[in-house]
């Protein structure tokens, strides 16, 4: 007899928490669930800052909150996409394809074949969301305009605790009932097929008949660790109110044995510094920070991280989400990202009782597929590592080794598993590495090279055009999404 | 650079679509194209019907829709009816098109089946536009509007596949493809003893004429018979009659029809199906079975007896095994079309598959010697095409539940592969479906077949239960009352029809690269 599912516990601390809460109040508010939140006192540090992707969007229209108004009280900023900026010469990783519309087949791969023997090079000039940004412009197309809207699709940077306060109106007007704990410690009872009945804590028992845990589950044996191949072992942040952003990006320099990444925010700037391996002189990291021009104020309070995920997240009537089903490190995707997407995946295949086990093994088999592509692409960030981080070499995922192989010959991409990552990001970040494909492509071969580099200039004019016509960045922000009254 | 000479081994559909877009994508400085047929070797194309996508290697290849229609003797085809599946007294459509909209994130077709539990709702079918047009025997384009209900279909051709290879030939010899006659009489490998990147690869082609022919790389559109691939090369091929028991055909045209309607037929008989395409100038009919359960006369007498207007030439029979070359990229040969494998045209792939082959050749094509890195990844991407449809075409046998002969039994009762258990089970369990990412058939072709024989799932996602089903009744029928007003509205099939003859060229919407139209 089928029965759907009255009441939900949510099992967590933080940022992770108030996102969880939200999107399934908001999910589940037209169908009467109850939701129950037992919220855990907060372990460790938490991100001072959000870095969405274009999914941001469609997150405000699930949450039901006015995209604009959320920009406005959060301190935030755009984000085109992401400026490396390397030993050798930037690049920018863009959410949006290459040209100013999807342009006819094959484009990438001609400019490819121009660049051919450019070791040096990027593809800034042909990509009209990395020229806008890097010339300090912004603008959001109109609904008349969606090709415009595509090739400047964009994400933002989001001050968390103001973030957690949008949240929260959206939590106000659902179903729910929240336990502040002050244990850490939840006894879960389970019955003889594993489900999880009660769950105990603080002398409160709580029944319900799904259940989502945030809690680390890195100890379990079916936690897939990826060190080997993601080498980030350690991470700290901190904030100034220095700097204001004349970008729309986010910033990251590449470091001898690790990386920073820099955030804006319009009240400030968020720094965040990952050490690629365990014995990495974290002092030596925060000495080329101060190099670069950032000052380190207080003492740096270093937080491990063992990248990794669960294999199979949902078992039994239990979905585990956040930190407890996959560590990816904050390089380049956030451990918001990742539970927003699990969350929208398992609402799609939202359960009635009892579960059925074949919609719980679909949804872990689009879950592998997820953390498949989004470690892949964050492995990428450590190719030019090999040389002294020698295991990752020999540890890269086959599914990474075959895509850079195809792009390496073919200056094409392997079939894409799921939507973590554009195709346009990964042809950026290849060829930002260095890496040039050895063939050129055959259907561009009636048109010689004269003809190629024209056709190539005419389209980075289109878009020098574009650019120049955009307002700069920042007037576009003030005249746009001013700052509340208050702030 | 020297020239590079690919030489293409056999004529019909296969052969020429390759020739056509290598003529169109390959400088004529840097390659030479020569295709090898004989007039004395006959083709298999009858009337062929076709999935939308060859709208957009049309419009690749620069070839006008109007022109194309002219040529070929084209129909528009907006969907395939089934009669006689799932039970011998049904019979649904597959449309071009999808059914329903999702409501509150929820897919639609879990509110129809609440409704369809109360028996308050009609088939699944008739929630779709292209079914109802198809019906109704209409046609215009679909709209641009993703608002409007009419852009939720697209369209595809019934042609004559012999016409369409002569056009596209006068399209490749145009630009510059040789065309030789003769027949094959021998394959010559580059020598197995001395050690090169090119050890085994094929070297030439010796004519019974006596020619030799050099070459790099060998495109072999041999049919069947597979003269480079399997004769020479020896590549293997994986047998699938056991999931897909039938191995036989007959075809025979017949006479236009007075009215030719915007679908397929593809009716089920005792031990196989009938097909019907019909064209302008006149249809296309067949009978697929499998030889342990019918006889050849069996099967000769049920067509005959069962085709609507007079036959205008003979019976053509071949015989065929379900299945896929190992690889369809071997050394320096890739095999395309009936030579790389054949699944019956059951939902009109055929096409598609010799497209999708040159599409992911032309993404692959070696500029000299040929490496194992994209020789791996065409095998790969084009293992996965032929999986996705064997699965689909596989769910027809298995899901019906016709109890009038042991063929339909045994397909009953027959495994399945473990790619299509998994789909079929999370059905079963509560109606949700795996949407691929890459290759054909998505959740809308997958509910049409599943609906329409039957194949119901034990239960809906409860949460439709929250919407009054007073409302939910209403809502589908101011839904279904839309699509009836926006059909009565549109031209019928003849007339449309008509048109194309005077059309001027251009004026027919671009080409998405999907079943469903616009809003898939």
């Amino acid at each position: 007899m089928k029965q759907g599912i009255k009441q939900i516990a949510i099992i967590g601390s933080g940022a992770a928490l108030n996102m969880t809460v939200a999107i399934l109040a908001a999910a589940l508010k037209p169908f009467k669930v109850k939701i129950v939140v037992l919220a855990l006192p907060c372990s460790k540090a938490e991100t001072l800052v959000e870095t969405t992707g274009p999914e941001f969007s469609a997150l405000c229209q699930i949450l039901g909150l006015d995209e604009r108004e959320v920009i406005r009280q959060c301190q935030a900023t755009f984000r085109l996409g992401t400026h490396y900026i390397l030993d050798s010469e930037d690049m920018f990783v863009p959410f949006a394809h290459l040209g100013v519309k999807a342009e006819q087949d094959d484009f990438e791969q001609g400019l490819f074949q121009l660049l051919a023997k450019q070791t040096h090079g990027n593809l800034i000039r042909w990509s009209a969301a990395a020229s806008a940004a890097m010339a300090g412009k912004f603008a959001i197309a109109g609904k008349d305009r969606p090709d415009l809207r595509q090739a400047l699709d964009y994400g933002v940077h989001l001050d968390l605790a103001d973030y957690a306060k949008q949240l929260a109106k959206v939590v106000a007007a659902g179903l729910v009932e929240w336990h502040h704990l002050t244990e850490k410690t939840v006894h879960l009872e389970h019955d003889e097929t594993g489900n999880i009945v009660q769950a105990s804590v603080d002398q409160l028992n709580v029944n319900a008949d799904f259940w989502f845990d945030l809690r680390s589950g890195q100890s379990t044996p079916q936690w897939q660790d990826w060190a080997a191949c993601l080498p980030i072992s350690l991470s700290a942040q901190w904030r100034t109110q220095q700097l204001k952003s004349q970008q729309a990006c986010t910033h990251m320099h590449k470091l001898q044995g690790g990386w920073l990444k820099i955030i804006p925010l319009r009240n400030g700037t968020v720094f965040q510094l990952f050490a690629c391996d365990q014995h990495s002189d974290l002092a030596q990291l925060e000495q080329q920070t101060q190099k670069l021009g950032y000052a380190i104020k207080q003492s740096l309070n270093w937080v491990p991280i063992n990248c990794g995920a669960l294999k199979k997240p949902w078992q039994g009537n239990c979905l585990y989400l956040g930190k407890a089903a996959i560590e990816l490190g904050d390089l380049a995707f956030s451990e918001l990202q990742c539970l927003q997407t699990a969350l929208v995946q398992f609402i799609d295949l939202f359960p009635d009782l009892p579960i059925g086990e074949h919609n719980r093994q679909h949804y872990n088999q689009k879950w592998q597929h997820f953390t498949q592509d989004a470690r892949d692409f964050s492995a990428a960030h450590f190719l030019s590592e090999t040389a002294k981080y020698k295991g990752v070499a020999a540890s890269m995922p086959d599914s990474l080794v075959t895509r850079l192989q195809v792009f390496a010959r073919l200056g094409r991409l392997e079939p894409m598993h799921s939507d973590a990552v554009s195709e346009s990001q990964w042809y950026h970040l290849l060829f930002g590495l260095g890496l040039r494909p050895q063939l050129s492509s055959v259907v561009l071969s009636t048109m010689d090279e004269p003809f190629l580099a024209k056709a190539a200039e005419q389209v980075a004019q289109s878009i020098a055009t574009l650019v120049a016509g955009m307002p700069p960045y920042q007037l576009y922000m003030e005249r746009f999404y001013p700052l509340p009254e208050n702030q | 650079m020297t020239r590079q000479h690919i030489v293409i081994l056999g004529g019909g559909s296969a052969g020429w679509m390759t020739a056509a877009s290598l003529s169109r994508f390959l400088s004529t400085n840097l390659y030479r194209i020569t295709l090898l047929e004989s007039e004395l070797i006959g083709t298999v194309g009858v009337g062929e019907a076709t999935l939308p996508h060859l709208r957009s290697f049309n419009q690749l290849l620069g070839i006008d829709e109007n022109e194309f229609m002219r040529e070929t003797g084209a129909t528009y085809k907006l969907a395939i009816q089934f009669p006689g599946w799932g039970e011998k007294s049904r019979s649904y459509f597959h449309p071009f098109g999808l059914s329903g909209h999702d409501i509150n994130g929820i897919d639609f077709h879990h509110y129809w089946l609440r409704l369809q539990q109360q028996g308050k709702a009609l088939p699944f079918d008739h929630y779709s536009i292209a079914v109802e047009a198809a019906k109704q025997q209409k046609f215009t384009y679909p709209s641009e509007d993703p608002n409007d209900v009419c852009a939720d279909y697209g369209y595809a051709f019934h042609l004559d596949a012999n016409l369409y290879a002569a056009y596209l030939r006068k399209y490749a010899q145009q630009r510059g493809v040789d065309r030789i006659e003769g027949k094959v009489a021998d394959v010559r490998r580059h020598e197995e003893d001395r050690a090169t990147a090119k050890t085994g690869d094929i070297a030439s082609v010796i004519m019974e004429s006596g020619q030799e022919i050099t070459g790099d790389l060998f495109i072999d559109c041999s049919g069947f018979r597979g003269v480079l691939i399997e004769q020479s090369l020896k590549t293997g091929y994986e047998d699938w009659s056991h999931w897909l028991p039938c191995d036989r055909a007959i075809a025979v045209p017949t006479e236009a029809m007075l009215n030719p309607p915007p679908y397929t037929r593809a009716a089920a008989k005792s031990a196989g199906w009938q097909w019907r395409i019909p064209l302008q100038h006149r249809t296309g009919n067949g009978i697929v079975y499998s030889s342990g359960y019918m006889a050849d006369a069996e099967a000769e007498e049920i067509l005959l007896r069962d085709i609507e207007e007079k036959p205008t030439a003979g019976l053509n029979k071949l015989r065929f095994t379900t299945g896929k070359r190992l690889k369809t990229w071997q050394h320096n040969c890739v095999a395309i079309g009936l030579s790389a494998g054949f699944l019956e045209p059951l939902e009109s792939t055929s096409l598609y598959l010799i497209q999708i082959a040159i599409q992911k050749l032309l993404e692959h094509f070696p500029k000299t010697l040929i490496g194992d890195v994209e020789r791996d990844s065409y095998n790969r991407q084009m293992d996965n095409e032929y999986l996705r449809v064997r699965d689909f075409i596989i769910l027809h046998y298995k899901v019906n539940k016709r109890q009038d002969s042991d063929f339909w039994r045994y397909c009953q009762n027959m495994s399945i592969p473990d790619s299509l258990a998994t789909q079929m089970e999370l059905f079963k369990e509560g109606g949700r479906l795996s949407e691929y990412r890459h290759g054909l058939f998505l959740p809308a072709s997958w509910l049409a077949v599943y609906f329409g024989q039957g194949f119901m799932p034990e239960r809906y996602d409860t949460r439709v239960e929250h919407a009054p089903l007073a409302a939910l009744e209403q809502h589908l029928a101011a839904y279904r009352h839309r699509l009836e007003q926006a059909v009565i509205n549109m031209p019928p099939h003849s007339s449309s029809l008509a048109l194309t003859k005077r059309m001027e060229p251009g004026l027919y919407p671009s080409a998405p690269q999907s079943l469903y139209g616009i809003n898939s």
